[in-house]
């Protein structure tokens, strides 16, 4: 393709974008149509992770690379988004696995040499500043309950793609997006009235 | 059979206004969960970008150290150099503990310290019907 000819990566849609990066591999195109999505992405990072921004930015270099090595064999059978939003959640699932077992390793080292007073590795990572209510409520639900409701009420997806995101059967995604609503909110409600 | 707040959130992710008779049936506690819900949905995308950065993505060519890594290192580098320190102070202290022994030991028993305290003869010694030593000061 002449490059006179190409239109900015801007004024294509997510489709062109993955096609001209398929075809010419240009950096350009893949921040673009990566761009385009990193805000439901941090959201999907934070909310599994219930991450520091150091996570966060983890978890969208290893999606990013993964997404990179992985896009020229995108055959387009799903949605861009479905698919890229299943990759950062595999990303994130990762991430906190892989750091549950260093913070164990640290705790357990820290707790061998410190004195009853300090706080423990574990009571630090807790003091995130995380003061809302609907925050600190959302994040006493399990990883997969947290997802479904950034997913539905954040990035208002459709319960088919949100059961192509978490695989998961579309009437498991509706029983499980209601009890996890139904939770949310009573956490919420008990934050609120414990604040009073 | 969908209980009333399911339906009532079949109403919400419809965008349609909940019926006044639906919600007529709901009790207290299933107005308070369907208030948080509301409160839930219409705040969580603001709450939640409040913690997200809106910076751009840059690919980076250089794959980024996980950031826990660095803490491991840290960790176990202070584990190493304080197991040191009480190590060291144990084997002073069992030292200082020993030397104590014998020196309590050579007193009630009159004796310079050595392994025969120990040997058979003097494990066979009644100590329970030894006569008792006076100590002045300990």
């Amino acid at each position: 393709m002449d490059n006179r000819n190409r239109s900015f990566p801007e004024d294509l849609s997510d489709e062109d974008c993955i096609k001209r990066f398929k075809e010419h591999k240009e950096e350009a195109v893949f921040n673009c149509l990566l761009n385009r999505h990193i805000k439901s992405i941090r959201r999907i990072a934070f909310s599994v992770t219930r991450g520091t921004e150091d996570d966060i930015e983890d978890i969208i270099q290893e999606t990013a690379f993964a997404l990179y090595k992985g896009l020229p064999g995108f055959s387009f059978n799903s949605n861009f988004s479905t698919y890229l939003y299943r990759l950062c959640r595999n990303k994130a699932i990762d991430h906190i696995r892989r750091n549950e077992r260093n913070r164990k390793l640290v705790s357990r080292i820290i707790n061998m040499v410190s004195t009853k007073d300090e706080e423990s590795p574990d009571t630090v990572l807790e003091k995130k500043d995380i003061k809302s209510s609907i925050t600190a409520a959302l994040f006493e639900l399990p990883e997969t309950e947290r997802t479904l409701i950034v997913l539905k009420d954040v990035e208002h997806k459709s319960l088919k793609e949100i059961s192509a995101i978490l695989k998961i059967p579309e009437g498991t995604v509706k029983s499980k997006l209601h009890r996890a609503r139904v939770r949310a909110a009573e956490n919420y409600r008990r934050k609120e009235y414990e604040k009073r | 059979m969908k209980d009333l707040l399911e339906k009532a959130q079949d109403y919400l992710d419809s965008g349609e206004a909940i019926p006044e008779e639906l919600i007529s049936k709901l009790n207290n506690s299933q107005l308070d969960i369907l208030s948080g819900m509301i409160a839930f949905k219409n705040e969580l995308g603001t709450e939640l970008d409040k913690y997200i950065s809106s910076k751009p993505f840059i690919l980076k060519t250089d794959k980024r150290q996980s950031t826990s890594r660095p803490a491991v290192w840290a960790a176990a580098a202070v584990l190493i150099m304080s197991l040191g320190i009480p190590v060291y102070e144990t084997i002073d202290n069992n030292r200082l503990v020993k030397q104590e022994t014998r020196k309590f030991v050579s007193e009630i028993t009159e004796s310079n310290w050595t392994m025969d305290i120990l040997s058979e003869d003097s494990l066979s010694t009644d100590w329970f019907n030894a006569e008792p030593v006076v100590m002045e000061t300990f």
